[in-house]
């Protein structure tokens, strides 16, 4: 086979892979979402705490703060066991303290914990989340 | 002797065109709901949901089958590792295209099972992230490329398993009716799963193909357990036309099958 008809039929068979980077640029391509924020129009007494769906947020002394129920593991979101205090996770039995904090593994980081403002009125609270789709 | 290569193809034919009537009723920004309001609601809803799911399975386990009966031809495909490879693939391509569709449900394991293939995928070093991006990415943009990767893998295995490996559609009208009465059987008597109520389960598990990785999952780096042994067996089938990797290769596959059934088998009854 020549050189000119090996180009020739390299060319019939590969054509194709001019899609190639076309295709994987998008593909690829991903759309900005905004982090947003969640509004809670209830005020909490000291010691209560509100379980939602991407977090579980308490008011202390100190304060209100708000735990991710997000695994750092693979990302499973974990149950808040209220009388053993601490979070667990069903799909791989890690635990967290009411802090955030890791006790038992798989998992190795602690969750992270999201800003919270209470409202101007003082009847409730915004918290502050990464994007989310659904 | 291709009897099961063509109640496999039956078997696809089946889940693709059930899929589509599913789709029909499926919502992908408001997944859990509409997968609820099928089950409840719509006429006939679950009954097409099920023949969707146990369509898929027999599929499923249709290739797991015909791959293992067509170990030894392994051979003949010495030299020709495209092909090889081709037909090779169309295996985590069932796998993937399973379970893109167990996460389509988005109840509380699908959720779970989504972010799972997630956090997996961004484990691999390098590649992680457009992997991620063409497969999951349930974070970024909710189910929209799950939904695309679960119809694209179903065309992918399609084209693979008809056009390329067979130049033709192989399955007579007896096998279709055959694999049409067997599964609207079973999708009348047992649904396809779906956890009826958003509340959390204490314990969730995968779907049962995926129970081995999970128990892996729990004592092992999510990248060792979550794609480096579950790829070990497809390397294995990849490297088989090799003659003198041959007998080694299976003695793998032989004790990788032994490992992951125990690793089932312990997550299902512990």
């Amino acid at each position: 086979m020549s050189r000119r008809e090996l180009l020739i039929k390299m060319a019939k068979r590969a054509w194709w892979l001019l899609f190639l980077y076309p295709l994987y640029r998008f593909l690829g391509a991903h759309r900005f979402r905004p982090p947003h924020e969640v509004r809670i129009k209830k005020p909490l007494s000291v010691g209560e705490h509100l379980v939602e769906e991407d977090f579980v947020l308490f008011q202390t002394e100190n304060g209100a703060y708000a735990v991710s129920r997000t695994c750092t593991h693979l990302g499973c979101t974990l149950n808040l066991l209220v009388d053993e205090g601490v979070f667990a996770c069903p799909c791989h039995q890690s635990r967290f303290t009411l802090n955030g904090k890791v006790i038992a593994g798989p998992a190795k980081k602690d969750l992270p914990l999201f800003d919270v403002k209470t409202m101007e009125s003082g009847d409730g609270y915004i918290i502050f989340l990464p994007p989310k789709v659904l | 002797m291709y009897k099961m290569g063509t109640f496999t193809t039956a078997a696809l034919f089946w889940a693709i065109l059930s899929g589509v009537v599913v789709a029909y009723q499926y919502e992908v920004f408001n997944p859990f709901v509409s997968t609820v309001g099928m089950n409840t609601l719509i006429p006939f809803g679950e009954f097409f949901r099920s023949l969707h799911y146990w369509s898929a399975q027999f599929f499923f386990l249709g290739i797991l089958w015909h791959t293992f009966e067509r170990l030894s031809d392994a051979a003949i495909y010495h030299g020709r590792f495209v092909r090889w490879g081709l037909l090779v693939g169309t295996v985590p391509m069932a796998v993937l295209a399973l379970f893109t569709g167990y996460v389509l449900k988005w109840d509380a394991t699908g959720r779970a099972a989504g972010h799972i293939a997630e956090n997996l995928l961004l484990s691999v070093p390098v590649l992680g992230v457009q992997l991620n991006r063409f497969l999951v990415a349930v974070s970024e943009d909710g189910l929209m490329r799950v939904y695309a990767a679960h119809i694209g893998l179903s065309l992918g295995l399609w084209w693979l398993g008809t056009w390329f490996h067979t130049k033709r559609v192989i399955f007579t009208h007896k096998d279709a009716v055959v694999v049409l009465l067997l599964c609207s059987v079973l999708s009348i008597v047992i649904q396809a799963p779906l956890e009826q109520s958003s509340l959390e389960p204490h314990i969730i598990k995968g779907p049962w193909f995926f129970l081995g990785v999970q128990e892996l999952l729990k004592h092992i780096p999510p990248f060792w357990a979550g794609i480096i042994f579950p790829s070990m067996p497809v390397l294995c089938l990849l490297l088989l036309p090799v003659a003198h990797l041959r007998r080694l290769c299976l003695a793998i596959m032989a004790f990788w099958c032994l490992l992951y059934s125990l690793a089932t088998l312990l997550i299902y009854f512990v």
